[in-house]
This record gives C-alpha cells, structure tokens and sequence, in this order.
C-alpha cells in the first residue's frame, strides 16, 4: 500500500516538474538579449527558480549533510568506507547493466554482469571489490542521451540538486525498473530506497568535501560553476570516460582579431549532439 | 560457451577496428614526434617547478606567489585563454576593459591555483603520454596520484602559438576543461549584471582584494 501511495507521489512529482517546466518555457521572453539572452544560450530558463533551490540545497547541505559526512570521512576507518562504497555500487550493477545493453554496449554490460556475481558471490554480498573490473556509472539519463534525446534545459531538484530534464526524468523511470528496487517492493522493505539515497548521498558528500569546498571558495559565481562542471562532467559520463572521443572546445580565434567568434559559441553549446555522435562512433 | 563466445567477439572487435589505423600509423613523421615529445617535457618541467617552488618553506609568500606566476606566465597562453574565458563578450569590451580583464584575470588564475598547488600534500604528478590532437596541438595525459583514494585523471592541451612556442592553453581535469568552467562562470556573471562586463570586473576585483587580503 505504501510503496503505491510513494508511486503516486513521485508520479504528481513527475508531472509537476514537467509543468514548471513548461511554464518557464512560457514565461521566458523570446529574444531578449542581455541575461535572457544569455540564459537561453547556457539553456536554462529556470535559472531563477534554480538558483533559489541552489541556495537552498546548500543551505541544507551546511546544516545536516556536510557535518554527517565530515564525520563519516573522519571518525571511520578507510577499509569500512571502501566496503560502503563497494556495496552501493554493487547493488547498482544490475541496473548498470540494463542500461549498458539499452546503449549497446555489452562490452560493458558484460563487465557489470562479472562484477555483480564476482562481488556477490566472492565478496561477501558486494563488501569487497574482487573483480576489480572499474565498471562505469551508467543512469537512464545517459541511455536516453545514447538514444539520441538532448538534455533538455538545466534543472535544480530541491534535495536532490543539479539535473537536466532528461536526467530526471530518467531518475524518476529508474526508480521502478532498478531491480534492486524491484527486490526490495517484493520483500516488503519499503524503507530501503531512501535507506540507499542517504548512505549513497554521504557516500559521494565525504569524497567531495575538499572538492566542493575548493569550488566554493574560489568561485566567483558558484551557482555557474556547478552548472558548468555537471554539465561536463555528465557528457563524460555518456562517453564513458572515452575522453578521446569527447569534442573539446574550441579554442581558435588567434588570426582574425576582432571577428565575431559566433562559430566557436555554437560549436561549444551544440557539442550534446556531437557528443552523441562521436558517442555513437566509438560504439561501431 | 556463450560468455566465451561473447569474449571472443569482445577480443576480435577492436583488433579489427584497429587494423587500418595500425597501417596508418605504421610511418609515424618524426617531426609529430619530436613535438609530442617536447609537449611532455614541457609539462613534466612545468610540474615539477611548481611543487619545487610550493613546498619550498624558505621561500616567503610572496616570494612563492612570484616564482608561481613566472611559472604560469611563461607555460600558458594566458591571452588565448583569457580571450577564450571572456567569450562573445571580448568583441563588445573596449581596449581598456580588455586590457584590465587579462590582467585580473591573470591575478586570478595565480591567487587560484597557487592555493591548490599550495595544500599539497604528498601528492605526485605523473605523466603518462603525449599525442597529437591536430597539426599543431597536443594532449599530454597525466594523473595526480593521491596517498588516498584513486588517481585524478589530468590532461594538458598545448598548442604551437605563432612564434612557434608550445605553451599551455587548456587543463582538463576528469575530463572537465577548466578554461570552459572559467567561461561558463564569468559570462554567467556577466549576464547576471546586465551583461555588462564592467560587472564583472568588479566582482573580479572584490575578489581578488578578498583572496589576498
């Protein structure tokens, strides 16, 4: 009962998101060219709303997930924090492996296949990494990027931070197709997903602090910087790390002095799609 | 027999991808070569001056942060990537802004990295390779390898400017360029003061004054 009442909630979640998307859409003015102008480049139309559930998130974060990290990274000893993470990605390796086989690439789906029973069987339920296989993240977002869908505008969740459309559209579908999620709604764990979103949020926190923290103090405006770096470093993802494929950007302009540099603008925000087709290259 | 059968495909795969490539580069130019090479050097001297001059403790702060921006003056285009980090917006500054732009930002960058370099802690640099990404850049890939945790993939763009002398413009660090957060950020600050880049410049200014105070 609780788990469909959770399912209705996260649909009208769902559709709400969806909504507000739609109407910033509408309520962005069309050729307005100083910071809508601009807002339409980076392809954020919410950029206010976000940058409110930005401050919010961070506040939140100051206040309970930052010190629970601390702790976590400091009071514990590296082997258990290893064996934290070593669980969390081997619960992750069916789902890894679904979308691995939906991107085509059973290379790597093969490697999730190892890894899992490896880890399981071996490693004590997944405690302990035996396969040493170093299998990529991979989300429904990521095969959705592979099937060609494009990002879609920049969205900060409340809780849950930085996002684009698509990618949280895909957290909200991998929700119901995770098989560990499936296991769990036919054991009556109802408690297990946030159970999991909270070790993995304190989980991936204590291995960013001095990161964030780096990012932080040296930004001059945070709220850009973190757009910018998901937004790299989700491309990266979808190449699974094949950096020498990813299209870096374009850095020529030192002949002609003063033209305009429109073509180094477009090629730099419509690298998704060359993303995606060089993706798709070093599938073949 | 059928995870050996797919280990086998998995195998073959990119033997038979690689066969043509193999041929094309069976006659490597030397020339290329020599300035992968060069590339590498560059990078490992670059890398090595930099936690020499860092981790010296006879060195005052200042005297740090000036052999630091020698270092970073002489290795990296700082006009191309400043250039590049302001964005469309360089065409609408005038001469004076851009001047004061490349000279902030050069501050900047300096104040920035120093800090990073600064907090190091038993980390190694370590270069693994150079290649060609066209007639005149290069990528060298490297990794700081940590005491713990794993290692941070680091890969270097340089280029052969017009005078013919590899510098530095681009560090990507896990595959994030550092010059594209540069210009997402400042061009998101400029938009955000009506894309002026004055507002920019003075935010520039704060905080530099803040950093270094």
């Amino acid at each position: 009962m609780i788990s469909l009442k959770f399912k209705s909630k996260l649909l009208n979640g769902c559709f709400a998101i969806a909504l507000a998307g739609l109407l910033g859409a509408c309520a962005t003015p069309p050729g307005e060219n100083t910071a809508g102008g601009m807002n339409a480049e980076v392809n954020d139309p919410l950029e206010p709303m976000n940058r409110y559930f930005h401050d919010v998130n961070f506040a939140l974060d100051e206040l309970a997930l930052k010190p629970v990290s601390h702790i976590y990274r400091d009071a514990l000893p590296e082997g258990v924090k290893n064996s934290v993470s070593n669980f969390l990605t081997n619960l992750s390796q069916p789902i890894y492996f679904l979308n691995n086989v939906a991107q085509g690439d059973l290379d790597g789906a093969g490697d999730n296949m190892g890894a899992f029973f490896t880890n399981t069987v071996l490693g004590f339920g997944g405690l302990f990494d035996v396969a040493q296989l170093d299998t990529d993240e991979e989300d429904l977002g990521q095969t959705f990027a592979v099937w060609g869908i494009g990002e879609g505008p920049y969205l900060v969740l409340p809780v849950l931070g930085p996002n684009t459309t698509r990618e949280a559209v895909g957290m909200v579908g991998e929700h119901f197709i995770d098989p560990a999620n499936l296991v769990v709604r036919n054991n009556d764990m109802e408690n297990f997903p946030l159970v999991r979103a909270g070790v993995t949020a304190v989980d991936f926190r204590s291995r960013s602090l001095d990161a964030l923290d780096e990012i932080e103090k040296n930004s001059i405006d945070f709220y850009a910087a973190i757009r910018s770096l998901y937004r790299q470093n989700r491309k990266n993802l979808i190449l699974d790390g094949e950096a020498e494929n990813a299209p870096l950007p374009d850095i020529s302009f030192e002949q002609e002095n003063d033209k305009p540099t429109l073509k180094q603008v477009s090629l730099l925000f419509e690298s998704d799609e060359t993303t995606e087709k060089n993706s798709a290259a070093a599938k073949n | 027999m059928l995870r050996l059968r797919i280990l086998t495909a998995l195998v073959a795969a990119p033997l038979l991808l690689a066969a043509p490539a193999v041929i094309i580069n069976a006659t490597p130019s030397y020339a290329s070569e020599q300035a992968e090479q060069s590339a590498l050097k560059l990078v490992e001297g670059l890398g090595q001056k930099a936690v020499e001059a860092l981790a010296n403790n006879k060195l005052s702060v200042e005297e740090k942060r000036e052999q630091f921006s020698v270092l970073v003056n002489s290795n990296f285009d700082m006009r191309l990537i400043g250039r590049f980090v302001l964005g469309k917006h360089w065409r609408k500054a005038n001469e004076q802004e851009r001047e004061e732009f490349l000279d902030l930002f050069n501050t900047y960058i300096i104040t920035t990295y120093q800090k990073r370099i600064g907090e190091y802690s038993g980390e190694n640099l370590k270069i693994l390779k150079a290649r060609s990404l066209n007639d005149k850049e290069y990528i060298v890939n490297s990794e700081i390898i940590r005491p713990a945790g794993p290692a941070i993939k680091l890969d270097w763009r340089l280029r052969n400017n017009k005078d013919n002398e590899l510098k530095i413009i681009d560090i990507m660090v896990e595959n994030v360029s550092m010059a594209l957060t540069h210009r997402d950020e400042f061009s998101s600050v400029i938009s955000q003061n009506g894309g002026k880049v004055e507002g920019l410049l003075k935010k520039l200014r704060s905080h530099i004054a803040e950093k270094s105070s």
